[in-house]
């Protein structure tokens, strides 16, 4: 049967989408009126920047999970709202550049450690998670401060026409124009098989480091997002916002061995997440939504990781020429 | 024909490699190795496992670099790969190289585009590539297929097209043809031929000597790590060069490395101890019989990647062969004759654990990846395989392994300082030593070697003869996987010789000798027939 | 290719460089702990005094106790994050089932049960996805902690509210965790003593113990000397759950109510107290003795810390940047290039 390489795992997010979609319909159709679905998009929004911030570190391989996302994302907004206006800084492009400009500080670092020295991504962005989430609550205790107006204005919008849409569109579009670059395909390639990408000519360190720089971007978009939903800044959402981030990007069909990642699977992922928590919200669990919320995506990511999909990739056992062989048309 | 070392450099040398050393660790792949290959010739690159074959072709690809002599391809040093790439230098590892997850197209042209966009468009690649491909495969492709759904012939021809696609001025084919069929190999020579007339250097690494003849100008042997010799043209025939090969070894060695010849009483238990029926290691592979009698050393040789290593595997329960049983006789109280005279009881062996169980031990050569623990003293090393069995109310009983591993100290003659030392205190023979005496101590009736003295001074290889010998004449049954043609000579009672995943031919007694198992590896059942082809 | 023989020597450079950190590391680790306690005693206004060891030494067997499942998961090459998960759900979950009406020891019992089966779900998973334990801890402490807080709310007999639990804890429950015991100090600590004894003895004399530092230093060699390593993961995960579970209960008696965040600060304390006594998390090297050392620095650390108002959150973020430099050292991957 041809298939282009990597387009069936797209069915698993987008079935499941359209099964929360469903659910949503019968028990909270207020999803689908216009101030519903601004709610939805300003909600989702952070989220699916997140998820496309891990992608391409997730494309790199191998151990390929950026656990520092939900911290990095907190500790980004808290720059935004605490340390912009002492900067005297406000306006859209400055707020933009700001986060853009921290967020690739940050996962350069980190990439460029992980390039150079060749440890685990994994292990790396764990000691980044602690790093950022504990300095994080040193320099803001407690939820607080607020966010600029024109932000905070965004974040109450009710029409989905709004910036609040342009946005996560527009660095769709970018996402989309950048996996059609050589750049990203080398990402891709790299994560699949550093050996054949390394013979083949592809610089692994300047290559890991620009999908690190990648993450980065998108990451500092989503954290003015997140600083528009939120309209302040808050130091503890970086734990929720690893996992779901996190269990979006397995859902989407990551493999988190390398080389295989969608951007249009991390965005309906992201989407599933944030509908999952939209749905648990509609059964008035009051305060109980939070632990609902924390349950079901840890399960939804166990789910995933047992279905086995998110190790799709690694070879399978070897025939008896050893390396060479994968078995005749397996 | 030039002699070892010389260095014939003259105009049209595209390729000038000269006295470049290369080793790891403790292996040296290269020593003061000299080569060169001019524009428009097909020079091809011969020798056995570890003749430092491969080591020349990432030398030239970029991949590694020389520890002394250097590198020059058109007076260029190959830097790295997209430097090597960028001077017209192509090369196809022994590895097939692809990238799972991409489409064939992909993979064609990973090299060949730059940082953000690819230098050729869409269409211009996917003419190419229909083209190149084409011609190739004999017919066509969808180039959007992935490329891990295509079967091993495939993928080698890609690997191939992706090398000529940059029009290079030197290609190298490090064992190319392994992958292809038979039909896809005269496919392969016409495509040599057209990049000799193109005016590329075109290096052909193989072990197919009767297809060398047929296309290269010249041939240069490489033995040891060292280039014995070149030959040119007419003096190309396989028994120079095989010649060749033997001979640069036997004078280059002080002392042989082969066990002394020794006589062996003829058995009186000479019962099948292990034995391996109907066993394929692949579908499309011969099926491999095999019988290990008490008291016989089998050797099990071969070029690298002919299976002898995974039917080693197969017998020892760690690999799962595809079809085929491997049975091991029960010995001791248990075994015995059933009413009728047939044969004691035997053991299907299906995992590790079940031949362990049955009495077999495996002994692995590659220490670093399976027999030693870096972490772990010398002591814990033998240790660690006897704890549990040894074990009283899950406490380790460290007196009796204490007395366990000082007989085998003895016994094997292991130069050991402190037995809490740390393993890599010891020498690369003394850490084998240890890894046979572990296996030794659960009292085994078969033992499975994996090329044991891989990385081992000369002093423990003989004392790992000798050593074999008395266990074989205790009683126990020898599978003994090695590289180094000498050792099988005068120790082994048979030779089996794979080829292409089966026993292409099995040596016995007298007719073990160094150059017809160097021969049988390449294919030659009998040395008379050197006109006919090899099998 | 030819092999030059190997003379008898005393260490490469390789193992030499471990053999020297491996020891260094214990030196500094001692040496550093009687720096700081030194520090503390002379900037601090009864550091000595009876009162502050004491209770230092009851923090000090809470975080001990946790770090016995993290020094195992370490020591074969993995990490638990469900640790504070496990030790929170355990945390509220017990007050939940004692106001439920079952017996104090039944309920303790089916706690550290539940713990235990959901370590073993955690190192069978793991192993089966190669060894990456820290996605599947990540979502299983998640999905069991979010379980167990709506398990706990429902009912309506007493449910959380603001992530605490009110419930008759125990007397004896509480006296495990209280420095008012007769014997002069603490059960938990005499109960950590005895844990660091069985743990110890178990790393060091039993075959199982031994068979964990093989499969951590060489998972392939592991299994030709017929190794499970399958069992190994679901073992040690299994057992790094139950301690979690136990420090939950410990710290229900000193705390007196139940909370679900309670075990938030282990997730970095127990990784820095692995670190800091020498454990590599790589696998293979250290061993829980080592640990204690941590625990004991990290305990007085975090004392004189607060003393100088650094707040936990800035010893998470100092000591969650001491993990790069580890595994710079000795947990670097190789180059491709050596791969072909």
């Amino acid at each position: 049967m041809r298939v282009p390489a990597g387009q069936l795992s797209l069915v698993t997010p987008a079935a499941l989408c359209a099964v929360l979609l469903v659910v949503s319909a019968w028990h909270g159709p207020h999803l689908f009126t216009s101030d519903g679905l601004a709610g939805a998009v300003i909600g989702a929004a952070p989220l699916v920047l997140a998820t496309l911030a891990i992608t391409p570190i997730a494309l790199a391989g191998p151990a390929g999970v950026d656990l520092s996302i939900g911290p990095l994302m907190t500790f980004i907004n808290i720059a935004i709202v605490l340390g912009l206006p002492k900067l005297g800084v406000s306006g859209p492009i400055a707020v933009f550049a700001f986060a853009i400009v921290l967020g690739v500080a940050v996962e350069a670092a980190m990439g460029g450690l992980i390039a150079l020295l060749r440890v685990s991504t994994v292990v790396v962005t764990l000691a980044v998670y602690l790093v950022l989430d504990g300095l994080n609550t040193v320099i803001l205790p407690e939820p607080g401060g607020s966010a600029p107006a024109w932000l905070a204005n965004w974040g109450s919008a009710s029409s989905i026409l709004s910036p609040i849409l342009y946005v996560p569109l527009a660095a769709f579009a970018l996402w989309t124009l950048l996996s059609r670059t050589t750049f990203l395909r080398n990402i891709r390639l790299m994560g699949a098989n550093d050996r054949t990408a390394f013979v083949s000519g592809i610089p692994l360190i300047p290559t890991r480091i620009g999908a690190h720089v990648i993450a980065g971007c998108f990451a500092g978009v989503a954290s003015v997002m997140f600083t528009g939903l939120i309209g302040s800044a808050d130091p503890t959402a970086g734990a929720s916002y690893t996992l779901s981030a996190v269990t979006a990007l397995v859902i989407g069909g990551a493999s988190l061995a390398g080389g295989r990642a969608k951007g249009l699977g991390s965005v309906l992922g992201a989407i599933d997440i944030w509908l999952v928590s939209y749905v648990l919200s509609t059964f008035n669990f009051g305060l109980n939504a939070g632990y609902w919320v924390q349950f079901a995506t840890g399960a939804v990511l166990v789910a995933a990781l047992l279905a086995g999909g998110a190790l799709a990739g690694l070879p399978g056992s070897r025939g008896w020429r050893g390396r060479q062989a994968a078995g005749a048309g397996r | 024909m030039s002699g070892p070392g010389a260095y014939p450099t003259g105009p049209g040398d595209v390729v000038e490699v000269r006295k470049v050393s290369k080793s790891f660790g403790e292996t040296h792949a290269l020593s003061a190795c000299s080569f060169s290959a001019r524009a428009g010739e097909v020079h091809a690159v011969v020798g056995e496992n570890g003749s430092g074959k491969s080591t020349l072709a990432k030398l030239l690809a970029g991949v590694l670099h020389p520890d002394r002599g250097s590198v020059r391809v058109d007076g260029v040093r190959p830097a790295n790969p997209a430097f090597a790439r960028a001077v017209g230098i192509a090369v196809v590892f022994q590895e097939i190289l692809v990238a799972e997850g991409a489409s064939v197209l992909e993979n064609l042209f990973i090299s060949d585009d730059g940082l953000l966009r690819a230098r050729l468009s869409q269409r211009e690649k996917r003419k190419r590539a229909n083209s190149l491909l084409g011609r190739l495969l004999g017919g066509p492709i969808d180039l959007d297929m992935p490329v891990e759904a295509l079967p091993l012939n495939t993928r080698q021809w890609i690997v191939i097209a992706r090398a000529l696609l940059g029009n290079p001025r030197v290609a190298v084919f490090d064992e190319s043809t392994a992958a292809l069929d038979h039909a896809s190999v005269e496919r392969f020579f016409a495509v040599v031929r057209e990049l000799k007339e193109s005016g590329a250097a075109v290096l052909v690494v193989t072990h197919r000597i009767h297809e060398l003849t047929a296309i290269c100008d010249r041939a240069t042997v490489l033995s040891d790590g060292v280039d014995v010799g070149t030959l040119a043209g007419a003096e190309i025939k396989e028994e120079r060069l095989l010649e060749l090969m033997r001979g640069e070894t036997v004078s280059r060695t002080t002392h042989a490395v082969g066990p002394e010849p020794r006589e062996r009483r003829a058995r009186a238990h000479a019962g099948p101890a292990l034995t391996v029926s109907g066993l394929r290691l692949a579908p499309e592979a011969a099926a491999v019989e095999l019988v290990v009698r008490r008291g016989e050393i089998v050797g099990l040789a071969g070029l690298e990647g002919h299976g002898q290593g995974e039917f080693l595997q197969a017998v020892t329960g760690i690999r799962r062969p595809a079809a085929g049983e491997v049975r091991l006789a029960r010995e001791g109280r248990a075994a015995g004759r059933t009413p009728g005279g047939t044969p004691g009881r035997t053991d299907l062996i299906g995992s590790l654990r079940s031949a362990v169980r049955a009495g077999m031990a495996y002994i692995p050569g590659d220490r670093k990846a399976e027999g030693v623990f870096a972490n772990l003293s010398v002591f814990e090393n033998f240790g660690i395989a006897c704890y549990r069995r040894t074990a009283r109310a899950g406490f380790i009983d460290g007196r009796r392994v204490g007395r366990m591993f000082a007989d085998q100290v003895e016994t094997l003659a292991i130069r050991i300082g402190r037995a809490t030392a740390p393993i890599n205190s010891l020498s690369g023979g003394n850490q084998q030593k240890i890894v046979l005496a572990r296996a030794l101590a659960a009292a085994p009736l078969v033992l499975a070697l994996n090329d044991p003295t891989r990385g081992v001074d000369i002093g423990a290889k003989r004392d790992l003869y000798v050593q074999l010998q008395g266990l074989a004449e205790a009683g126990k049954a020898i599978l003994f996987l090695s590289n180094e043609i000498e050792e099988f000579v005068g120790l082994c009672d048979r030779v089996a010789v794979f080829r292409s995943g089966s026993i292409f031919v099995t040596l016995a007694g007298a007719e073990i000798t160094a150059d017809a198992v160097l021969a049988a590896m390449f294919g030659y059942r009998n040395r008379q027939d050197s006109d006919g082809a090899p099998h | 290719m030819t092999t030059r023989p190997e003379p008898l020597r005393g260490g490469g450079r390789a193992d030499l460089g471990a053999l020297v950190f491996r020891h260094w590391s214990t030196v500094m680790a001692g040496g550093v702990f009687v720096a700081l306690v030194g520090f503390g005693a002379a900037t601090i206004d009864g550091f000595w005094s009876l009162l502050n060891l004491r209770s230092n030494l009851v923090f000090a067997s809470f975080l001990g106790i946790a770090t016995i499942g993290q020094t195992l998961c370490a020591l074969i090459g993995g990490l638990d994050l469900s640790i504070p998960f496990v030790l929170g759900g355990a945390n509220v979950g017990l007050v939940k089932l004692m106001n439920l009406g079952a017996a104090p020891g039944a309920g303790i019992v089916i706690v550290l049960a539940l713990a235990a089966a959901i370590g073993a779900f955690n190192g069978a998973l793991s192993h089966r996805l190669r060894g990456q334990s820290l996605v599947v801890t990540l979502g299983v402490g998640n999905a069991v902690l979010g379980l167990v807080q709506i398990l706990v709310s429902s009912g309506g007999v007493s449910g959380i509210s603001g992530g605490t639990i009110e419930g008759k804890i125990p007397r004896w429950i509480e006296a495990l965790s209280s420095m008012r015991s007769a014997i002069g100090v603490a059960p938990a600590v005499l109960l950590w003593a005895a844990l660091i004894v069985l743990t110890i003895v178990l790393l060091r004399r039993t075959w199982f113990g031994r068979s964990l530092y093989a499969l951590g230093g060489n998972q392939t060699a592991a299994e030709r000397v017929l190794i499970s390593s399958g069992w190994c993961w679901t073992l040690v995960f299994a057992a790094s759950g139950v301690a979690a579970a136990l420090t939950g209960i410990l710290l229900l008696g000193y705390t007196g109510s139940g909370y679900a965040g309670v075990g938030d600060p282990y997730l970095f304390t127990t990784i820095a107290a692995v670190l800091i006594g020498g454990t590599s998390l790589v696998g293979g090297r250290g061993g829980y003795g080592l640990s204690v050392l941590g625990v004991l620095i990290l305990t007085v650390l975090q004392t004189i810390l607060s003393g100088y108002n650094l707040s936990q959150a800035a010893q998470e973020a100092i000591l969650g940047s001491l993990i790069i430099p580890t595994v710079a050292l000795y947990a670097r991957s190789p180059h491709p290039r050596t791969q072909i």
